[in-house]
């Protein structure tokens, strides 16, 4: 083709027949495939081929396995945790503030009705949210202001240990659903409605959206604004 | 025996260390655990795994077990120890419990899953299966437990195959292709979990109140069931696998306990506090066994040898896979 051509060549037409039959059966045959006109090329000075084990020395080639875990993710895991195990405690500590307020008031009703004259039983009574407003204050209403400002001063030491939120507010806050109480409580203080006034006052306290079930779910809205959002490493801020 | 010469003696190939050396740290705050992992609070970099040994799980699954609800699980566990326990088991029990109390390991809920990765050994797990069908039967004969008639059967008949899967990783070991047998059940318990677990999204999302004791159960399955599956998938070194389960698995447990708290069940509080804490330290628990296997996986150490050398030590309860 393009190659220039060889001196081999030229020689071999100064053979003769016998010559040329003489060449052409010393060849190599390795010759055949790659082009009567390309010599095998010398050996002499060649570097041999590098032969690759299939075992050994390939382990020592083999890649390192790539780490897939990021252990500064430990930092936000640990995070997530202590908001929890806030949230869990003022979930336990405001339950059982209430819980003892609901045994106060069963304690009390009884009290308020074994102390009533017969006037006040059965002629001229009052509904229960009138003759337990007192207790309802000192019971209910105190206690839990109590527990909320304990819980208040525990967040506001999390709060310094969770950066960057050292300065969001600590403050609690739930309303107190007075009419709600009232309207609840406006049955007739007597004995024959002893039990259907504490079942209103468990609920009040206790049951589904009672003062309890708010003060909770408070602490999971403030604890959720944690929780949803990626935490970001102190030293990062 | 000293501590280096025991770990040289034992565990040359991999670097174990006794909780001793990192428990001063810890004291002080220069350690930090989370889950299973100890951590340098100045540098952040991971020191090392705890990791149960066989002897732990051999010593606590019958404790566990007996323990009716998770506010008596510590108790049953010392006052378990002392009564059907030899000396020597006893000495071992108290050993352990000091350890995980100076780990800072306050419950025993990391126990239910597992310490590090799980090598409970399924004969163990089976054991708490066992222990746990006792307990459903009773549960389901109780009053408002919950169960309707055509939801016992079905349930019963997936504890049973759950029971027979244990059952079949436990006999594994002697196949000619065990890491075969390993993977099948393994997948087959991935659908057992995905049972239990919607059972208890049903629970949880339910109207009023959770049913504790009914949930308590369940979310032991759950656990038990997700723990040999990781276990399994580790006995047949498929540790990049086991590492993304056990990253799923993690995610699901936070998903679903995060939305509990302790005045969610129909029990006392008290209790529902109990709960929740185990619930969070299997949570923290099942977040670090991703790092513990990706530490395996990356340092080229066999799944099969990881666990066989665990299931041997006989002494040591509690070790530390360091990673420095």
């Amino acid at each position: 083709m393009n190659n220039p051509p060889s001196t081999a060549a030229d020689d071999q037409s100064k053979l003769g027949p016998f010559g040329e039959i003489w060449a052409f059966l010393n060849r190599d045959v390795r010759t055949f495939k790659w082009g009567r006109n390309k010599p095998r090329p010398a050996t002499a000075g060649a570097h041999p081929p590098e032969f690759k084990s299939p075992t050994s020395p390939l382990k020592e080639q083999e890649p390192d396995v790539v780490s897939e875990v990021d252990a500064r993710r430990i930092d936000g895991l640990r995070f997530r945790r202590d908001v929890l195990d806030w949230r869990d405690e003022f979930h336990f500590n405001v339950t059982e503030a209430a819980s003892r307020a609901q045994e106060t008031m069963v304690e009390t009703v009884d009290h308020e009705l074994a102390n009533l004259n017969f006037w006040r039983l059965r002629l001229f009574t009052k509904p229960a949210s009138e003759v337990l407003e007192v207790h309802i204050e000192s019971c209910i209403r105190s206690r839990m202001r109590r527990t909320t400002q304990i819980e208040q001063a525990v967040l506001r030491h999390h709060l310094l240990t969770w950066p960057p939120h050292r300065q969001d507010s600590s403050s609690i806050w739930t309303m107190w659903p007075k009419l709600e109480w009232d309207t609840r409580l406006s049955l007739k203080f007597t004995a024959d409605n002893r039990d259907r006034i504490l079942t209103v006052l468990g609920e009040l306290i206790l049951g589904e959206n009672g003062l309890a079930d708010t003060h909770r779910q408070w602490a999971t809205q403030y604890a959720s604004q944690f929780l949803e959002t990626p935490f970001v490493q102190p030293n990062s801020v | 025996m000293q501590a280096s010469s025991w770990r040289r003696l034992l565990f040359s190939q991999i670097p174990f260390d006794l909780p001793l050396q990192f428990l001063p740290g810890l004291a002080t705050g220069d350690i930090v655990r989370y889950g299973a992992i100890l951590k340098d609070a100045g540098t952040g970099r991971i020191l090392g795994h705890l990791q149960e040994s066989g002897v732990a799980q051999s010593l606590l699954s019958q404790a566990l077990s007996s323990a009716a609800s998770p506010l008596s699980l510590v108790s049953s566990v010392v006052n378990t120890g002392s009564s059907i326990y030899t000396a020597i088991q006893v000495r071992q029990l108290k050993a352990m419990m000091e350890t995980l109390q100076a780990l800072q390991i306050a419950t025993l809920g990391v126990s239910l899953i597992g310490v590090g990765v799980s090598v409970a050994g399924f004969v163990y797990m089976r054991k708490r299966f066992n222990s746990l069908d006792g307990r459903i039967d009773k549960l389901m004969d109780a009053v408002n437990a919950g169960f309707e008639s055509l939801e016992k059967s079905d349930f019963r008949q997936q504890m049973s195959s759950t029971k027979s899967l244990v059952q079949r990783a436990e006999l594994a070991k002697s196949m000619l292709d065990p890491a075969k047998e390993y993977k099948e059940v393994a997948a087959q318990l991935a659908d057992k979990a995905a049972f239990f677990e919607g059972e208890i999204v049903f629970q949880i999302s339910a109207r009023g109140p959770i049913k504790h004791d009914k949930f308590w159960l369940l979310a032991q399955l759950w656990m038990l069931s997700n723990s040999v599956r990781v276990d399994c998938q580790i006995r047949a070194n498929e540790l990049l696998n086991a590492q993304h389960v056990s990253e799923r698995i993690a995610s699901e447990y936070q998903g679903l306990f995060e939305r509990i708290g302790p005045a969610s069940f129909d029990a006392d509080h008290s209790e529902g506090r109990a709960t929740v804490k185990i619930l969070r330290d299997a949570a923290d628990s099942a977040h670090s066994k991703p790092f513990l296997l990706d530490y395996l996986r990356t340092r080229r150490i066999v799944g099969s040898a990881y666990i066989d050398s665990l299931e041997r030590e006989k002494e040591q309860s509690i070790l530390v896979l360091s990673a420095t």
